[in-house]
């Protein structure tokens, strides 16, 4: 089995970090960028597996990457997992109907659950 | 005169008068011979010897039918016959025979002839003159009249004479001459009559009287005639009346005939043959400007002196005269031209008299004024006819039949078609084909005089096919017999004109509608205080049709001191032209009823106001209301009163929300901010004990965790209390909710020993329109607190609920913890107050907002080491902030 590729996106740097490590050492080739138009480019380019967002970002946010996302239609199909700390019921509502994103991490989240996570979303696309 | 005769005094007799007068005589016997023959005879006829005298004389064989000698000798009477002598080209004779006795007393006859031809030829022709002079007389067609002389007395007269007189001859031979006149003229016929009768034979004019008294003019010839040795008078009298007509018609026409040639613009010059001047008429004088002298002179040749050097070519007009002496029975006409500038006409004919040229008649017009009239008009008529054709309005002259002859610029511009193409049309050819039939109808009505002209509004159709509206006036055009000749035509173009109407009947439509429409009573009134217009819904105001309306007085409609006023208010807008607007209160049936009316002049093209228009609506409701209102106006002002002080607390309210909704963004992005790192702590943690896999830092790992997450539970309250929204209401349970969370509690201090008592007085009733979530989370924090109280883990609960004061439901929780310090309760509610080692010291803000919220109330009471009492007040219905 190829091994998966996961594009994870958030501009806390320190988190950034933890969860590449943690993603890494699960077994997945990991890609992290810092803000949300290195975020479209690296997913154009890697053509990742799945995305791993922030929602709250100070360039672009994570509702606009993933929006523009869809707008390729090589990065189009790509399954986002999204994290926030905060969101409402209105952004939670759209994530679910107009992004697509039906799958979102609260921090601060058990690292567990990002596993569960990301594997039944790679069961749901195979 | 038998024996009286002698013979011998016979033969002397016989013997004289024979021989004198050369007449034979001849003795005859009884026998017929003849005894004796005159010699003359003898010498003529021979001897006689022997024969008979019948034989001898007459030729005869026997006597004589008539024989004289025969009848003698019976008669013995001298017998005169008359004879016709065949022997001699029968010439007639009378024989005297006269019988006498010889001596011896024979009795023979002495016949002499005297021959009578003459005699007999004059008698005749005396016969034939006096019959002739006689039918003369008789038959003659005047009266004749033989009178005495000496008396008088008419002795005769003829047929015509009675006729003229009337009196029976019997009468009139019984009158005398006087009586034949009228009084007044006996006394001059009388002269006539005697001069007449002294030889003078004269012809006289006086006047007689018929018996019927008609007085008759009469010319008398009268003549002296000698008649039987007395002299008589024969007067011819000619009844002269008719010529007496004659006479005066005569006169009369001549007096006429002269006044006319006076008064004839004409110059008249007759003359006779010869050359002289006969007749002329003063205008003739006049036009030739001849001087007295001239016409005096009655010098003919000086006349035409005169004349000629007048004239421009002297020459030819000398040469046209003597043309007209030399052929004088030719009509001649020419034109003199004069050198000062007139223009003569100059008209010859001959005089003829019982076909035969008696003179000749010249005649002399003075045409100069009529030339130039004639020029002027020749002018004007081309004037005219430029007008005609170059006319802005369209015209067009059309046959009887209807043939186009001679239409204008402006006709053929109306039509499209050029003259020459309209002159080859009729006028129905260019007729809308719908009307072609009224407009045959129209000209015949035209022709046949039953108008003098038509208008007539049609369509023509030009050439292009366009259909275009005119308005045609026609009329007939006479010749100079006054026989109709031709039609003439004016023809505007009225398309615009109609498309205009159009426009202005659909806008007047537009206003009938819009006033009909209206809920409003509408009214025209006009000068005289008279309904000129009113709209249904004013009509139905009065129960009404509109039309019944129309031309009545207002106060047929309204009481007269209503219509005083409104007479006056009417008035005033006519005299200023000025509108008027009044809210008045009238008397209308018993009722009082205002209106808002509104008067405005109407004002005609000319600039006067021909009515005003009124809009009057009723406004009694309002008016009503109005009062209505004010009356009630102190009681709203206390009402808005109330409610601005409970809309402002309202607002407070609301403004504390806006204000906890900023904090809950501001909050929002505070928790985000601080999830974040502790995100990457808990992955950090994570993966270091992934890393390192040995026990001993699994401690500090779980510390680690357990810190991140209790960070992560103060920033969830945080969150709550800043995020606590305006409850979503819905019917729950307040028992229920009650029995969850202490369940929920229980399980959270699940090694505490609590005892619980529920006291719930939960019915229908019990159930508040309130937000779950909220309550849960206020039940929750006050479970919460009342377990934490307990020191030793130990202790109890007592929740009651129940109706309070009929509009709540109560809930209270009683623990017997270990209370909390007066000092603190004052700050109770007040947030990031907490006494807690562990906790926000949000709980109870969040509680009190949330009732708050809910409209309803949180009051805690506590005793220090005796416990506390959390009352909670949740209100059963969704009332009105502030009360009932």
């Amino acid at each position: 089995m190829a091994e998966k590729k996961i594009l994870i996106v958030d501009d806390d740097k320190g988190f950034l970090e933890e969860l590449k490590e943690m993603l890494e050492a699960t077994g997945y080739i990991v890609i992290a960028v810092i803000d949300g138009y290195l975020a479209l480019k690296a997913a154009q380019t890697t053509k990742p597996d799945l995305i791993i967002l922030d929602l709250r970002m100070q360039s672009m946010s994570g509702f606009e990457v993933a929006d523009r996302l869809k707008g390729f239609a090589q990065t189009a199909k790509i399954p986002i997992i999204a994290m926030t700390g905060y969101y409402t019921m209105k952004e939670h509502i759209w994530l679910m109907n107009f992004c697509g994103i039906k799958r979102c991490l609260r921090k601060p989240f058990n690292p567990l659950d990002v596993i569960t996570e990301i594997e039944s979303v790679f069961k749901e696309v195979s | 005169m038998h024996n009286a005769i002698d013979r011998a005094d016979v033969l002397k007799y016989l013997e004289k008068v024979f021989p004198s007068a050369g007449i034979g005589v001849d003795i005859m016997d009884a026998k017929y011979n003849i005894r004796y023959i005159d010699p003359c005879w003898k010498k003529r006829y021979g001897d006689p010897a022997g024969r008979k005298c019948y034989q001898y004389f007459m030729g005869r064989k026997k006597v004589c039918p008539n024989c004289g000698v025969a009848k003698a000798l019976r008669t013995k009477k001298i017998i005169v016959t008359e004879e016709i002598l065949s022997a001699e080209n029968n010439r007639p004779i009378i024989v005297t025979t006269v019988p006498f006795r010889t001596k011896e007393g024979e009795w023979l006859v002495a016949e002499t002839n005297v021959d009578i031809a003459d005699m007999k030829q004059a008698q005749e022709d005396l016969k034939d003159s006096i019959h002739w002079y006689r039918s003369l007389f008789e038959e003659s067609n005047d009266a004749i009249f033989i009178a005495d002389a000496a008396s008088h007395m008419l002795v005769d007269c003829n047929k015509k004479a009675l006729a003229m007189m009337g009196y029976s001859r019997r009468k009139l031979m019984s009158m005398r001459v006087e009586q034949l006149h009228p009084k007044e003229s006996v006394a001059f016929a009388m002269k006539s009559f005697k001069g007449m009768v002294i030889g003078k034979a004269i012809s006289t004019e006086t006047e007689i009287v018929t018996k019927s008294g008609k007085i008759i003019p009469v010319i008398i010839t009268g003549t002296l005639i000698i008649a039987h040795g007395k002299k008589r008078l024969m007067g011819v009298f000619r009844d002269i009346s008719m010529r007496r007509e004659s006479e005066k018609a005569l006169a009369l026409t001549n007096s006429f005939l002269s006044a006319t040639i006076e008064s004839l613009f004409t110059g008249i010059l007759v003359r006779d043959l010869a050359g002289k001047a006969m007749l002329y008429n003063k205008k003739f004088i006049e036009m030739w400007h001849f001087p007295k002298s001239i016409i005096a002179a009655k010098d003919d040749n000086a006349l035409l002196r005169f004349a000629k050097d007048q004239l421009k070519d002297p020459k030819l007009f000398l040469k046209k005269v003597k043309e007209a002496y030399r052929n004088p029975g030719k009509e001649r006409f020419d034109i003199l031209e004069f050198k000062d500038g007139r223009v003569f006409e100059r008209y010859f004919r001959p005089q003829i008299l019982d076909g035969k040229i008696i003179g000749m008649l010249w005649a002399f017009h003075d045409i100069t004024m009529s030339k130039i009239n004639q020029d002027k008009l020749c002018a004007s008529e081309e004037k005219l006819n430029k007008m005609f054709v170059n006319a802005s309005v369209g015209a067009v002259v059309v046959s009887l039949k209807g043939n186009i002859l001679l239409p204008n610029k402006a006709f053929c511009d109306i039509l499209g078609y050029s003259s020459d193409e309209l002159s080859h049309m009729t006028i129905l050819d260019i007729t809308y084909p719908q009307e072609r039939k009224y407009t045959r109808q129209l000209m015949k009505n035209l022709l046949n005089n039953n108008c003098e002209s038509f208008r007539v509004e049609k369509r023509y159709v030009r050439k292009d096919g366009v259909v275009r509206w005119v308005e045609v006036s026609v009329s007939l055009l006479h010749d100079s017999h006054g026989n109709p000749e031709s039609f003439l035509g004016q023809v505007t173009d009225i398309t615009a004109r109609k498309q205009v109407d159009e426009e202005l009947r659909l806008s007047e439509e537009r206003y009938r509608v819009l006033s009909e429409s209206a809920n409003d009573a509408i009214y025209m009134i006009d000068k005289d205080g008279r309904i000129a217009y009113v709209n249904t819904y004013a009509a139905e105001y009065f129960t009404v049709n509109p039309a019944d309306m129309l031309g009545k007085p207002l106060s047929d409609f309204f009481a007269p001191e209503t219509v005083h006023m409104q007479l006056r208010e009417i008035k005033q807008v006519f005299r200023t032209g000025v509108s008027m607007h009044a809210i008045r209160e009238f008397d209308f049936r018993g009722q009082k009823v205002w209106l808002d009316t509104r008067l405005c002049p109407i004002i005609t093209a000319d600039g006067m106001i021909k009515y005003v228009m009124g809009t009057s609506r009723d406004i009694t409701l309002l008016k009503r209301s109005e009062a209505i209102l004010k009356r009630d106006k102190m009681e709203l002002k206390e009402l808005v009163d109330k409610k601005s002080s409970e809309l402002l607390a309202s607002q407070d309210k609301l403004n504390r929300a806006q204000r906890l909704s900023d904090i809950g963004a501001f909050a929002a992005t505070v928790a985000h901010e601080l999830r974040s790192p502790l995100a990457a702590i808990r992955l950090a943690a994570y993966n270091i004990m992934k890393k390192s896999g040995m026990s001993p830092i699994k401690g500090n790992i779980d510390n680690i965790e357990r810190k991140v997450m209790e960070s992560e539970h103060i920033i969830q309250d945080l969150l709550l209390y800043a995020s606590i929204k305006v409850p979503t209401r819905e019917p729950v349970n307040a028992c229920d909710v009650s029995d969850e969370c202490l369940k929920l509690t229980r399980e959270i201090f699940y090694d505490y020993e609590v005892e619980v008592e529920r006291d719930y007085k939960c019915s229908a009733d019990t159930i508040v329109q309130a937000d779950p979530i909220q309550m849960k989370e206020v039940f929750n924090n006050v479970l919460c607190n009342a377990y934490e109280s307990f020191k030793k883990k130990k202790g109890r609960i007592k929740i009651e609920i129940a109706l309070y004061q009929r509009d709540y439901l109560r809930i209270l929780i009683t623990d017997n913890g270990q209370g909390i310090p007066p000092e603190k309760m004052r700050h109770i509610f007040e947030p990031f107050l907490s006494t807690k080692a562990k906790g926000t010291g949000l709980g109870l803000p969040v509680c009190n907002q949330i009732m708050n919220l809910h409209n309803g109330k949180i009051k805690i009471s506590s005793q220090l080491n005796e416990g506390t009492i959390v009352s909670l007040l949740f209100p059963i219905r969704d009332t009105i902030p502030g009360g009932k």
